[in-house]
């Protein structure tokens, strides 16, 4: 049904050009400079073709070929049980994007989690007035480019009582990605125009993994928080 | 009668060279055309997205689709009427006149695969320059020299079959201008009909894939190559059979 609609609107465009043709009259352009500007066109396209291929790699993006360090179905239970115990550093899985570190000596703390972010807080075992937030993402790839560090960024801010925990909303990445051509990806065997690495689905979450010191006590939040019990 | 010796090779080649520099203007047409698909192509062909990250998808295709209506449309103009009258201005008979028009349509098919793989790499600096590297996918953004010519040989190919099949049609218009009428009437109705039966639907996506899910190029060259001179040998006996000027 697709190759039947893509050839009628190649039919109708056809037709519809052959009409363009005949009814309209063209201006008359001189040979010359016909030959001109079809040469000056060949002439870009090769020059074209020569600076794409001087440009460097190292930059773009690169697509995921193992699985190594990413979130799969086998480990994603596993996710949840490495939060509950506080284990960010000890894995793959996650990645620091960012961290805070506010003096604060109040008893009482309340934070507002304004985008449903996952928090965990962890009391330390010493007072030393401070509160640290570490911001943590889950490693993901998506289309087998990982997308990790092209999450929305977080922003913490503390005022007097509060600690409000955002997320740009309006955080938007558009990435370009080159497929090859129907008439050469049918020759190549490793040509694929969509990329199959999607089955690791997609999962991301951010984390925010709150240090708070020994001596404070109320914590209160318009969201659920998960308390590590050491 | 004449002196002078000659043969339809000669002939032809003379008509050859004589028609492309009157038809020159059909590669003007060409990149202009390509100039037009590739702005075409810089909008979204394809995307997916998440809440926060839109991948777009992007490729050549549209180039390739225009230039394969450019090809069609020059197989018509070259049995247009224009052109069959020019013939008449030459020493010259059916059989040189369809050999110059096939090598014109080779060489269209060169210039326009050889013009079409190129341009693709204009739609990628386009992006390079637009949204710079950290936001572009490295996998296929560099065409190697291998990828390029696989490219401009499996299209120009392409472009030889389908010209082939456009030249006998223009051809076949020639021989009885009511068929100007029958032929589009039938060719939508064989594509509606495609798409409603699924009988006639297998039929045609079997010649279709016979071409299209071709691994080989070897083997899609020798295909592509075999019916294409089988058109154009249809179109050479059918021409044969016409009379004089019309």
């Amino acid at each position: 049904m697709k190759l039947f609609s893509l050839m009628i609107i190649i039919l109708i465009v056809f037709i519809l050009g052959i009409i363009i043709i005949k009814k309209v009259k063209i201006p008359f352009i001189s040979s010359g400079y016909q030959k001109k500007f079809f040469f000056l066109y060949c002439f870009l396209l090769i020059v074209s073709a020569v600076t794409l291929n001087l440009i460097p790699q190292k930059n773009f993006i690169k697509t995921e070929t193992t699985n190594e360090g990413l979130v799969t179905k086998s480990n994603r239970d596993n996710i949840s049980n490495l939060i509950s115990k506080g284990n960010f550093q000890d894995s793959k899985i996650f990645v620091q994007k960012d961290n805070w570190s506010f003096n604060y000596s109040d008893k009482k703390l309340k934070i507002i989690n304004s985008n449903n972010m996952k928090v965990v807080v962890d009391r330390k075992n010493v007072d030393d007035g401070k509160i640290e937030v570490l911001n943590y993402m889950i490693n993901t790839t998506y289309q087998g480019i990982n997308i990790t560090n092209m999450t929305s960024p977080s922003k913490v801010q503390l005022t007097k009582d509060e600690l409000v925990l955002v997320e740009d909303e309006n955080y938007k990445v558009n990435i370009a990605q080159f497929n090859l051509d129907f008439t050469t990806s049918q020759f190549l065997k490793n040509a694929s125009t969509q990329n199959n690495q999607s089955s690791l689905g997609f999962f991301i979450d951010t984390i925010m993994y709150i240090k708070i010191p020994k001596s404070l006590e109320g914590i209160e939040s318009n969201d659920i928080i998960e308390m590590i019990k050491h | 009668m004449s002196l002078i010796e000659t043969n339809v090779f000669k002939i032809s080649k003379i008509q050859y060279a004589f028609k492309l520099k009157a038809n020159f203007g059909i590669f003007f047409i060409l990149a202009i055309v390509q100039m037009a698909s590739i702005f075409f192509s810089t909008g979204t062909v394809s995307s997916i997205s998440t809440n926060h990250i839109t991948i777009f998808g992007i490729s050549g295709n549209i180039v390739i689709i225009f230039t394969i209506i450019w090809g069609i449309s020059n197989a018509f103009i070259l049995t247009g009427k224009n052109c069959t009258d020019m013939d008449f201005t030459f020493i010259s008979n059916r059989l040189s006149s369809n050999l110059s028009n096939v090598a014109i349509l080779l060489t269209a098919a060169l210039v326009g695969s050889i013009t079409t793989s190129l341009s693709v790499t204009v739609l990628r600096l386009f992006y390079y320059f637009k949204v710079g590297s950290k936001f572009i996918i490295g996998e296929n953004f560099n065409i190697p020299p291998k990828t390029l010519l696989l490219s401009i040989i499996s299209l120009l190919f392409y472009l030889i079959l389908i010209m082939s099949i456009s030249y006998l049609f223009g051809i076949l218009l020639l021989l009885n201008p009511v068929l100007k009428i029958i032929l589009p009437i039938v060719t939508v109705g064989l594509l509606v009909l495609q798409g409603l039966s699924p009988i006639s639907n297998d039929f045609f996506n079997k010649i279709i894939t016979f071409y299209t899910l071709e691994n080989s190029l070897l083997l899609f060259g020798v295909k592509a190559l075999l019916t294409a001179i089988i058109f154009f040998s249809g179109a050479v006996i059918l021409s044969n059979r016409m009379g004089v000027r019309k």
